[in-house]
């Protein structure tokens, strides 16, 4: 496997999901959303939203909050440190990438 | 699944999505309705502690319609769209440098008009504070609503400089042009915004 592959290879595989990635920009973009901001915005099913955000909580990246409006519960996520650093690092990591195959097609 | 084209749009959205109900604008709208009545009728008086008073009555009602917005926002918004708080560190770095000329501008162009100017030249400084205002807010949320409020400000205030409406009334009606314009927007927007998102419960 050369260099590039490897780099490739070597992307988080927790970010690089295109559900998560969805999920960890608007975050990242974000100091905090809920579960239907987030099943709005990125236009995945409940189950669907769930399932990711659980991978990405069980990786340190998200953190859940829940609570109560009233009678309603409120579930509320944000980007932890870990999360906002390893999404820092994946795009840092894309951004290389891009640029080295970019400089190869030349 | 909706696709990003890049973080930068996901900012942009989320920054807009601060805006989309019109609240705040209904908000600002009021408020500068109530300013510009207060700063030409003088309803407090024209003495020191009138104007003290003024700030202080300004001051407990932008505190209270912040704190009805979260209420209105928490009770019928939010249930229907979902929350989302913008990331405030990344929203002041965008705009940090862009607000701070024009604030910087506002407040020079403020002491100029009220310690050496004219009536009419009072109107020309308003039209730019109001250009330069709400030009910066389209910069920053993108809602092309504030742009028209922007580019229409001078026309309003050349029309006020040649029609001889009120004595001293010129300030008072480019507060109004500009407190309906953003209320009107505000109204549009919260109703297009209630039409366009049905309630649901959140989870």
């Amino acid at each position: 496997m050369n260099q590039d592959a490897r780099d490739i290879a070597s992307l988080d595989k927790t970010i690089h999901e295109p559900a998560r990635l969805v999920i960890m920009s608007i975050l990242h973009a974000s100091d905090e959303a809920d579960f239907l901001f987030l099943t709005n915005s990125t236009g995945l099913t409940k189950g669907n939203l769930s399932a990711h955000i659980g991978k990405l909580e069980d990786a340190g990246y998200v953190t859940v909050t829940k609570s109560f409006n009233g009678k309603i519960p409120h579930t509320v996520y944000s980007l932890t440190r870990q999360g906002r650093t390893a999404f820092a690092r994946y795009r840092q990591d894309l951004r290389e990438i891009a640029k080295r195959l970019g400089k190869a097609k030349q | 699944m909706k696709t990003p084209k890049d973080i930068q749009q996901f900012v942009q959205q989320i920054r807009a999505y601060e805006y989309a109900d019109g609240l705040h604008e209904i908000t600002l709208g009021l408020l500068a309705v109530l300013t510009g009545a207060a700063v030409t009728f003088h309803p407090f008086g024209t003495s020191a502690m009138g104007g003290i008073g003024g700030a202080v009555i300004l001051a407990a009602l932008i505190c209270a319609s912040t704190w009805g917005i979260t209420q209105i926002r928490l009770r019928f918004i939010w249930p229907r769209t979902g929350y989302v708080k913008p990331n405030w560190a990344q929203a002041q770095r965008f705009r940090f440098t862009r607000m701070a000329f024009i604030v910087a501008v506002e407040i020079a162009l403020i002491v100029i008009m009220f310690f050496t100017m004219g009536h009419s030249n009072r109107i020309v400084v308003l039209a730019v504070g109001i250009l330069l205002f709400y030009a910066a807010e389209w910069t920053y949320g993108g809602q092309v609503r504030w742009l028209v409020i922007a580019l229409l400000a001078p026309v309003v205030a050349l029309v006020v400089s040649i029609l001889p409406i009120i004595p001293d009334g010129g300030v008072f009606v480019m507060m109004l042009y500009m407190g309906l314009g953003t209320l009107v927007n505000g109204i549009y927007a919260l109703s297009r915004y209630l039409r366009s998102t049905p309630a649901e419960p959140s989870t």
